[in-house]
């Protein structure tokens, strides 16, 4: 199992943030440029184990793992302040991307980074070690035990200041996963225990372990969360088939959220539960195919909502009020409360874009940086907001400048450069509305350059995604092609007028024809559209719509899936459970010894040294 | 030797004369099962001679003949689970080189969980030559296990990668061994062809230039990135690396992009650097300056399953799968042969990386190494096997065209299907079929397996049956749309699908694509950019009031077509002075984009 930094929880997240902002005491920073090009600095690798794999920032710094080692660079200007260690990499690390040992920097605690960086007076992959954020040096380290070594694939995940380690499966035949839950603030042990099953996602909240598991001989995969007070393990089977993938988010009522629904502390499931939730990397926030939706935790009800382009917030993470969202080689800052978007930067031209998977690449976000490291280097952005008053030409943030850097390739006779410089182009316009006419006449001229001639599938992509700020002009061309291009679906929706919208809703009736075939997605936008066109909800056609698949999407409830399949469905035994699990309030229940350092040898605090 | 899935040709002696009337003709002169290896068994060719090893021996096979003479190997190669690959054949002596194994969980016939690519190695590599005079055994040198043998010689050296370093190592010692460091991790087996060497790392590419000069070009900031994914096959033919990723992609040797085409495949690079594109259901041939399509051929894929690797030889082309051989005329695409072959995969299970496929090129013979069998392919064109030895011939198809024609009507599909392939190489031959194929046009099997005859009916059904077509995949149709025989009715199809407004995205835009590669759009000098690019919008229109009123005819017509490519606020500004343009058909042609223009930018303030 591999736990790319992309998927740190929220929580976690935050944990940053707010190590970030208790920066009292420190001496004035530099003044940073705040006009001009957004990078500040930048860092070029040569790919492969050279490849930084993880970031963090916090007071200042930008703290990265490269080869094994853990650096820290000043974030304003990127000189190397210190590195463990000091030369050379981590030996056993030096020529890996380290995907068995992750997260390796666990958390910004004070002044301290929490790492599991091996150390000589640490064992590798087994615990954690404190270093100074200011100088390099370690401060503390607390080791696992046997029981957690003898491999690497360790994993960590943090809960607010609880970390809960564990080692999935130690034993593969006997499926044990034993688990150590640390409190990094207290700086000690909370507990442990052992998992019969295999698990993954595991994290610690207030003296609580949630996570998700698979037992032999079960057809589902089981949610599970262990009180270390009561000694209890809930669990309750899922539907999802593709648990390991699945991003867990956790209410601060200790519920937590699966791609299905909602489940409670104890197990039970909660209900309802809204398409928004698929694929979220937070609890309150969903990044999904059309950009980023604020979702209130305790209602569910959508706040706000920022547009964007499919995968664009692939990654999101949080520093105070911003949101960083990122993906497709995008960097969009967006406040947190109100979903208005601050800044939105290209970072890679679509080619190292499509080739980027999301655990090849981290993030980092603080008060006034963003950081983005990919397989071949580093950028650092500025992230201040772009001035009403006065735009500049030399902002990569500006619509102006995406014309600019358009124009000139074509100018060159580069044309998959010319395409590229537009990308997202629609979503900055939200900060400089009144850059649109000159936005328009650039998609005007592309489109009767050799550039959309030459490069049809490019051209295409950047239409469907930018181009209905365009108004009309490829609205014929999204008609033609809704039924089965979701993207111009979408971008019917995106431009909102009467005709558009009328365009997208009559996808619908034509479902109703035989043999039409229609992309699902699409005709749940059209769906979307006559319900803002007649205000009334607007049903895509049963046929489009199998039940099983929309209730192992979370879309249908086991009531209205047994409902909608009279009983009979291939999921209704599991329907029926679920059901009776909501009504008991609590899952499957079952002791579980939990072991603290009063009564375990094995487990080692060191304080200070 | 391992881990790589490259199609390696070394062309040896020039074509040589028909294998004799006297005897009789053999499509397949030989024809020699060996063990299941690793990795497809090692064929290494001089002149009309062959090599290649299994388990136990060495084997050596005169392509005109067909006789196999066996060297045994010596107890210390041959005992225990052991890997043996030819590497060369230099004059009498073969040499070759040998891995230990200990594991059972190796490949095995048949099975379908097997690994293969597992095991532990026992030993080093032993490099070894036998003697093809008297089958005598010298022991040369040994290898780490963890060594990177490259598939063929470069002259007598061996050449392969351990640790990060090349090395060029001759084989009898008679000359000091070259190194070179890579700086870099290796990521795949080097290849020799051509007389250098190409290899691949972690972060660069390298090669080794046929005057033994070592480069090497890190891969960060250039299309090479699409490098970083293991299973992307590259090329280098020349000066050009060429790498599938997001299209086709050709860099220069700096890591510039010379030209890129948005089509799928893996290069093939001939050794007169001409450019193949195997497209897993078609192959096509490229142009080296900008990667135009110079001609494509559709390849029924039904009888290509598992299209296995395709080799460049003496100008022809040769497309191995697992149940047919076609060989193509390099210059026109024209087939010259093709037959069915019964190579059935021995293994069901393969990792990604496992070389299924291992050529050379033996005079006019084809040396293919696949599986648990080493065979070889004449390659006379179908038409030139003397008349009185066309019926030894498996890819002469006229005894069962004739049987076909004698009851049209007891003409099964399957035959008609199996015939479109056979006559491929002999369209006279096939002209005769027309009558039969166009009774069953609206059955796609059949369809597909004539696609190459020049005829407005297939060209037409084709066209009517693109949905049902489309059951093979979006790309599969339109390419055998594309690469019909007939280019202008081919180019014609394609913009009837590009203006279908019932045409889905998925075909309208690889229409696009295709129409795009075969004819580039015309390229704009360099003149004409910085006049309809320039961020200067008054000198533009300063340009063109100019322009579209003086000058001659041509220069106007010419400043018409660049007006077409101007931004909306510069066309929509010449409204004023159209009067003034003389030319009344320039003036038409301007008024009428001046409307154009200025429509686009109303309707866009409308919808604000």
């Amino acid at each position: 199992m591999r736990y790319a930094p992309l998927l740190l929880p929220f929580a976690l997240l935050s944990f940053f943030a707010q190590s970030e902002e208790a920066n009292n005491g420190q001496p004035k920073a530099p003044v940073e440029p705040e006009t001009g090009s957004r990078l500040l600095w930048e860092m070029k690798n040569a790919g492969g184990a050279d490849r930084i794999v993880e970031l963090a920032a916090a007071k200042d710094k930008l703290l990265c793992v490269q080869h094994g080692a853990l650096l820290a660079f000043d974030a304003r200007s990127g000189k190397l302040l210190w590195r463990y260690p000091q030369e050379g990499p981590v030996t056993e690390f030096a020529d890996t991307t380290y995907e068995t040992v992750r997260p390796f920097i666990i958390a910004v605690v004070g002044d301290e980074v929490i790492t599991q960086i091996p150390t000589p007076i640490g064992q590798r992959g087994r615990g954690c070690v404190a270093f100074k954020l200011d100088d390099g040096t370690i401060s503390r380290q607390f080791a696992l035990g046997p029981e957690f070594g003898g491999g690497t694939d360790l994993s960590s995940h943090i809960g607010g200041s609880q970390v809960a380690f564990w080692k999935s499966p130690l034993n593969r035949d006997a499926k044990v996963t034993p688990v150590c839950v640390f409190d990094l603030k207290e700086w000690k042990e909370l507990g442990r225990f052992a998992i019969q099953g295999e698990t993954g996602e595991l994290r610690a909240v207030d003296g609580r372990v949630c996570g998700l598991m698979i037992r032999n001989g079960e057809k589902f995969a089981r949610a599970f969360a262990v009180d270390l007070k009561d000694q209890q393990l809930f669990s309750v089977p899922i539907r999802d088939r593709q648990t390991f993938q699945l991003r867990l988010g956790q209410l601060p009522d200790g519920s937590r959220i699966q791609r299905e629904g909602r489940i409670s502390e104890k197990c039970a499931y909660m209900y309802p539960c809204t398409m928004e939730w698929l694929d979220k990397s937070s609890p309150a926030i969903d990044g999904d195919r059309s950009g980023i939706t604020g979702i209130d935790p305790q209602t569910q009800k959508k706040l706000w909502s920022c547009p964007g382009e499919s995968g664009s917030a692939a990654v999101l993470m949080q520093s105070g009020n911003q949101l960083l969202a990122g993906g497709k080689g995008f960097l969009r800052i967006v406040d947190i409360k109100t979903g208005a978007l601050r800044v939105s930067i290209r970072a890679a031209d679509s080619f190292a874009a499509a080739r980027l998977e999301d655990d090849t690449q981290s993030f980092a976000i603080d008060a006034k940086r963003a950081y983005w490291a990919w397989p071949f280097g580093l950028k650092v952005y500025r992230i201040n907001p772009l001035d009403p008053a006065h735009a500049d030409p030399h902002d990569e943030a500006e619509p102006a400048y995406a014309v600019a850097q358009c124009r000139a390739a074509l100018q060159a006779g580069e044309y998959e450069a010319a395409i590229d410089a537009l990308r997202g182009v629609a979503v900055a316009l939200g900060l400089r509305p009144e850059a649109r006419r000159s936005v328009i006449e650039m998609f005007s001229q592309l489109m009767r350059s050799p550039a959309a001639a030459e490069l049809p599938k490019q051209w295409t992509e950047l239409v469907c995604s930018d181009g209905w700020i365009a108004g009309p002009m490829f609205e014929e061309d999204y008609e033609r092609w809704a039924g089965d291009e979701p993207a111009a679906a979408e971008a019917l929706l995106r431009m909102n007028t009467q005709n558009s919208l009328k365009a997208l809703a009559g996808l619908l009736d034509r479902a109703q024809e035989n043999g039409k075939q229609f992309h699902p997605f699409s005709l749940n936008l059209a769906a979307a559209a006559s319900e803002r066109l007649t205000g009334k909800p607007a049903a895509v056609p049963a046929r489009f719509v199998p039940p099983a698949s929309e209730y192992e999407r979370g879309v249908l409830s086991p009531e209205e899936y047994l409902t909608a399949t009279q009983g009979r469905g291939e999921f209704a035994a599991a329907a029926r459970a679920e059901i009776e699990s909501k009504a008991r309030g609590e899952g499957d229940k079952e002791p579980i010894k939990i072991s603290t350092p009063g009564d375990a040898d094995k487990t080692d605090v060191k304080g200070d040294f | 030797m391992r881990m790589t899935f490259a199609v390696c040709c070394a062309l040896a002696a020039s074509a040589v004369s028909f294998a004799g009337e006297a005897s009789p003709f053999k499509r397949i002169p030989f024809d020699v099962k060996v063990e299941l290896l690793d990795e497809a068994p090692g064929a290494a060719a001089e002149g009309t001679r062959a090599a290649f090893a299994s388990k136990k021996a060495i084997h050596v096979v005169d392509t005109l003949t067909g006789i196999d003479k066996e060297f045994p190997l010596p107890p210390e190669i041959a005992d225990g689970d052991v890997e043996v690959y030819a590497a060369a054949l230099r004059g009498d002596t073969v040499h070759a080189v040998a891995l230990h194994f200990l594991n059972a969980n190796r490949s095995k016939p048949g099975d379908t969980s097997a690994q293969i690519g597992g095991g532990n190695p026992t030993s080093p590599w032993m490099v070894f030559s036998i003697g093809t005079k008297d089958g005598a055994y010298t022991k040369r040198f040994e290898l780490s296990a963890q060594t990177y043998i490259a598939d063929d010689m470069l002259g007598d050296s061996l050449v392969y990668v351990v640790g990060n370093e090349l090395h060029i190592h001759p084989i009898t010692g008679a000359e000091p061994e070259q190194k070179f460091p890579l700086q870099d991790e290796p990521k795949r087996v080097p290849v020799v062809s051509n007389g250098e060497i190409f290899g691949v790392g972690l972060k660069s590419v390298y090669w080794v230039d046929a005057d033994k000069s070592f480069h090497r070009l890190a891969i960060a900031d250039t299309p090479l990135v699409a490098l970083s994914d293991p299973d992307v096959p590259v090329a280098k033919s020349r000066d050009l690396i060429l790498v599938p990723g997001n299209g086709i992609v050709a860099c220069e040797l700096t890591g510039k992009v010379r030209w890129k085409q948005m089509i799928y495949g893996s290069v093939v690079a001939g050794p007169e650097g001409e450019l193949y594109l195997n497209m897993g259901c078609g192959v096509a041939k490229v142009a080296r300056e900008d990667g135009h399509l110079i001609w494509g051929r559709y390849l029924m894929p039904d009888n290509f399953k598992h299209c296995r690797g395709a080799m460049a030889i003496g100008g022809k082309l040769v497309v191995i799968t697992e149940q047919f051989v076609s060989v193509l005329d390099g210059k026109t695409g024209n087939p010259v042969t093709g037959f069915p072959i019964d190579g059935k995969l021995v293994r069901t299970h393969y990792q990604v990386g496992t070389e299924l496929l291992k050529t050379a090129a033996a005079g006019n013979v084809a040396v293919i190494g696949s599986e648990d069998r080493v065979y070889g392919i004449d390659l006379t064109p179908t038409a030139d096997v003397p008349r009185g030895q066309q019926h030894n011939d498996i890819a002469n198809a006229e005894s069962a065209l004739a049987e076909g024609e004698k009851a049209p009507a007891a003409l099964k599909r399957e035959q008609l299907v199996q015939l479109g392939y056979n006559l491929s190489d002999t369209p006279a031959l096939a002209a005769r079929a027309l009558p039969l194929i166009k009774l069953q046009l609206k059955n796609t099997d059949v369809l597909r397996a004539w696609q190459w005859l020049d005829d407005p009916a297939i060209a037409a059904s084709m066209l009517a049956q693109q949905h049902e077509l489309s059951s093979y995949g979006v790309d599969q149709t339109v390419m055998m749309i594309a690469f019909l025989p007939n280019r202008k009715v081919a180019e014609s199809a394609l913009n009837q699908i590009i203006d279908d407004k019932a045409s889905t995205t998925e075909f309208r835009e690889c229409a696009t694509r295709f129409r795009a590669f075969m004819n580039p759009p015309a390229k704009l000098s360099k003149a004409d950019r910085d006049i309809v690019y320039s961020n200067d919008l008054p000198a533009m229109l300063k340009y063109f009031k100019a322009s579209l009123s003086g000058g001659d005819g041509g220069a106007r017509a010419h400043a018409v077509e660049l007006l077409k490519l101007a931004p909306d606020s510069v066309i929509a500004d010449l409204e004023p002075s159209t009067p003034q343009i003389s030319d009344a058909k320039i003036r038409g042609e301007v008024e009428a984009w001046v409307k154009k223009a200025k429509t686009r930018i109303a309707e866009s303030e409308r919808d604000k």
